[in-house]
């Protein structure tokens, strides 16, 4: 028997060296190629980086999009029977099908497609602001804490991430929002600051999740011969912690972690603006949570209801799928 | 010896962190516009010392009383029956001759007296508003002695005097509508605390049984796909699979009260990613378990594999479902919204709106150490089931 084995050249990219220097050696052309190479390709990739292109088209596209300057196809009843109230050949009720809108009217009577795209805003800076606070605190901790083991910092950092991860992290926005943003006289002011509060707080709820798992991969990296080998060539702690530990290594977690929190924002602002315009965004700005109670007396298969249920469910799926196909991806090996 | 240093380690970590997470909270709340260490209450000037005693004038500028000028009354109202005359303020003295103390004395109800005549005040003078002194960082500033406040109590004396002594005392204060906080917080707990156990119940049964299905499955291609139709629908938010359920007509109904709690118990257990993210650490965990030798033997045997894996199934099965009981409590809040359930999700989302801050630590420390006992009751189960655990212990 030969000891020659074949080897599909398209199935055999496992990428090699760092997730950072692959990214200069076509890690992006490497991530295209298998997206589109389909029979290959993860299933999970493919959802996820095309939720996240849409994700990412609607809100460049909302920049343009203001429903309020569009044309609103209510009902109008001026005493002679009901006509439009923006546009009179087009007499409908809110929340319906109208002839030449792409998914009809919303609850405002404006287009619902418009509507969906424009509700990204609602929650997409938030949420980045949201995964900054969450990387960044969480990082940090987590990466002192793994790296410097067996002291008070450790201790220390470990009891305090622990004291967070006990309040839900719902709750903790619940909290944030009747200490601070129930005292806003201002309704213009206190919007920006429930959003600011919502990220705000889901970020630092999230830092316990996220620094667990960046403290158990420094733990494991401080193993490896390759940190070995930099503290003999006499790397400080610092460089061999945050290149080549944390960037060089950890990225591939990180990015995991950005997009799970990417959905659970997007699951807790909407949930919220379902609720009522006091808790999640205001009743002024389309959200999918409100569009989908502001037509929630609708029929349960009209597209009123089931384009922004879909909306939030696809876009907080095919996120996770995101983080789950990075994660096996691109950390595979690395252990 | 050794086992019983393990619980108090456990029990002492449990406590501790139970207090700083209410400490955390009540710092927050500090910093907070309605926090309890501003002024708000009139301040009374009866017994209060120049020079030691504390005023605010406003809610946050607070500062050493320094005088108390009395401005000299003119003329003040006086009722003598159904008659009501104005006399200068010196011709007026309190029943029996002693002077009046204007800071004090009550209007049309303590009795003064011009000359033989008795009646009551119905003015206080009229020479103006009397202007109180302070020194408020090394500057002087000067207030109405109406608009004084009292300042509020300190961070340690709220903190420890107030909120944790009141919770061992069973009397922290009203919440918004009058009713005691802490009633208000057992009666949300005793609905809110079996939806979310339940629903972590359910979870873990339905788990275990989709995780058997997955297993016995003939083909392994369907695995996959299985999986990820499951995940899909488990990824739905709580307050979308709600509001399909509400279409469906379950509907919280008064006559059949059990309704919306199990409602909110079956959503809760499938929404939000519940389900599907212990079907995926069950299955991991099953995976494992089946891989290890004395699983083999017990096959080859022909004894059951489920009946040798279920032991070990206890511990990890605990451990995910103390890590879910956090996120449980949190989306309890939507499903009991959705359904009106009065449990601490509703409570605390009326407490954020009203706002009463007081109830809202009340409820965020209640539900902290529920989670912590959780875990507590999980780490006391793997110390009496997993001797590794005491031996470790042993052995220093």
């Amino acid at each position: 028997m030969s000891n020659f084995e074949f080897k599909d050249p398209s199935a055999s990219q496992e990428p090699q060296g760092s997730f950072v220097s692959r990214i200069g050696k076509g890690a992006v052309k490497d991530l295209i190629a298998t997206v589109l190479r389909w029979r290959h390709a993860d299933y999970r990739l493919l959802i996820g980086s095309s939720v996240l292109f849409v994700l990412i088209v609607f809100r460049i596209a909302a920049f343009f999009i203001d429903v309020d300057q569009l044309e609103s196809y209510l009902d109008v009843d001026d005493g002679g029977g009901f006509r439009g109230g923006g546009a009179a050949k087009h007499v409908t009720k809110y929340c319906r099908a109208v002839p030449g809108l792409l998914l009809g009217n919303d609850r405002n009577g404006y287009s619902l497609a418009m509507t969906i795209v424009e509700a990204v805003e609602a929650f997409f800076e938030p949420a980045m602001l949201s995964c900054a606070i969450a990387i960044l605190a969480g990082t940090l901790l987590g990466a002192v804490a793994g790296y410097f083991r067996g002291g008070l910092t450790e201790s220390g950092i470990k009891l305090s991430l622990t004291v967070v991860a006990a309040y839900p992290r719902l709750i903790l926005v619940i909290v944030a929002m009747g200490f601070f943003v129930a005292y806003m006289h201002d309704p213009g002011g206190a919007i920006r600051l429930r959003l600011t509060m919502m990220s705000t707080m889901l970020g630092v709820a999230y830092v316990p999740v996220l620094a667990l798992a960046i403290y158990q991969k420094v733990g494991q990296f401080q193993r490896e011969q390759f940190i070995e080998a930099a503290r003999a060539h006499g790397l400080s702690d610092t460089r061999i912690l945050l290149y080549h530990i944390l960037l060089a290594n950890c990225a591939p977690v990180i990015a995991r972690h950005f997009f799970y929190l990417f959905g659970y924002f997007i699951l807790v602002e909407t949930s919220l603006s379902y609720l009522g315009p006091q808790y999640g965004v205001p009743g002024s700005m389309p959200s999918w949570g409100n569009l989908l109670a502001g037509c929630s007396k609708g029929d349960l298969f009209s597209p009123a209801v089931l384009a922004p249920a879909m909306a939030a469910i696809t876009s907080i799926l095919g996120l996770t799928f995101l983080g789950d196909a990075i994660g096996e991806r691109f950390e595979k090996g690395r252990t | 010896m050794k086992t019983a240093w393990l619980v108090g380690q456990k029990v002492g970590h449990f406590l501790a962190v139970l207090f700083l997470s209410s400490l955390v909270l009540a710092g927050l709340l500090w910093f907070s516009p309605g926090s309890p260490g501003k002024a708000r209450d009139p301040m009374i000037f009866e017994g209060a010392i120049v020079d030691t005693t504390r005023v605010c004038l406003t809610r946050t500028d607070c500062g050493v009383l320094r005088s108390v000028p009395m401005t000299p009354p003119e003329s003040v109202d006086v009722l003598f029956g159904d008659d009501l005359r104005s006399h200068p303020a010196a011709d007026v003295v309190m029943e029996g001759g002693a002077a009046i103390d204007y800071s004090t004395v009550k209007l049309r109800v303590d009795s003064v007296c011009v000359g033989d005549e008795c009646g009551v005040l119905t003015t206080y003078p009229v020479a103006g508003p009397r202007v109180v002194t302070v020194e408020i960082d090394g500057v002087m500033e000067e207030g109405r002695v109406m608009d004084a406040l009292a300042p509020g109590p300190g961070f340690v004396e709220w903190f420890g005097g107030v909120f944790w002594r009141g919770v061992f005392r069973w009397d922290i204060g009203p919440a918004f509508n009058g009713e005691p906080v802490l009633s208000l917080v057992m009666a949300g707990a005793k609905l809110t605390l079996p939806i979310v156990f339940g629903a972590l119940l359910l979870a873990v049964i339905v788990g275990l049984l989709q995780v058997a299905f997955l297993t016995w499955l003939p083909f392994p291609s369907m695995r996959g796909v299985l999986r990820t139709v499951m995940l899909g629908l488990s990824t739905a938010p709580v307050f979308i699979i709600g509001y399909f359920m509400t279409k469906a007509g379950i509907l919280p109904n008064p006559e059949k009260w059990w309704i919306a709690p199990l409602a909110c118990i079956a959503i809760l257990s499938l929404g939000d990613s519940n389900l599907g993210e212990l079907l995926l650490q069950m299955e991991g965990e099953v995976r494992r378990l089946r891989s290890r030798d004395y699983i083999h033997a017990a096959g080859l045997r022909g004894a059951s594999a489920f009946k040798h894996m279920l032991p070990g199934l206890v511990l990890p099965l605990s451990s995910i479902g103390a890590a879910k009981i956090a996120f449980l409590l949190g989306s309890v809040v939507i499903a009991e919204v959705i359904y009106s359930v009065p449990g601490l999700g509703e409570l605390s989302l009326k407490a954020a709106v009203k706002p009463d801050p007081l109830l809202l630590v009340t409820i965020t420390v209640f539900i902290t150490g529920v989670v912590g006992l959780v875990a507590l009751v999980r780490d006391l189960l793997e110390i009496a089931i997993d001797p590794r655990v005491r031996k470790a212990q042993e052995g220093g």
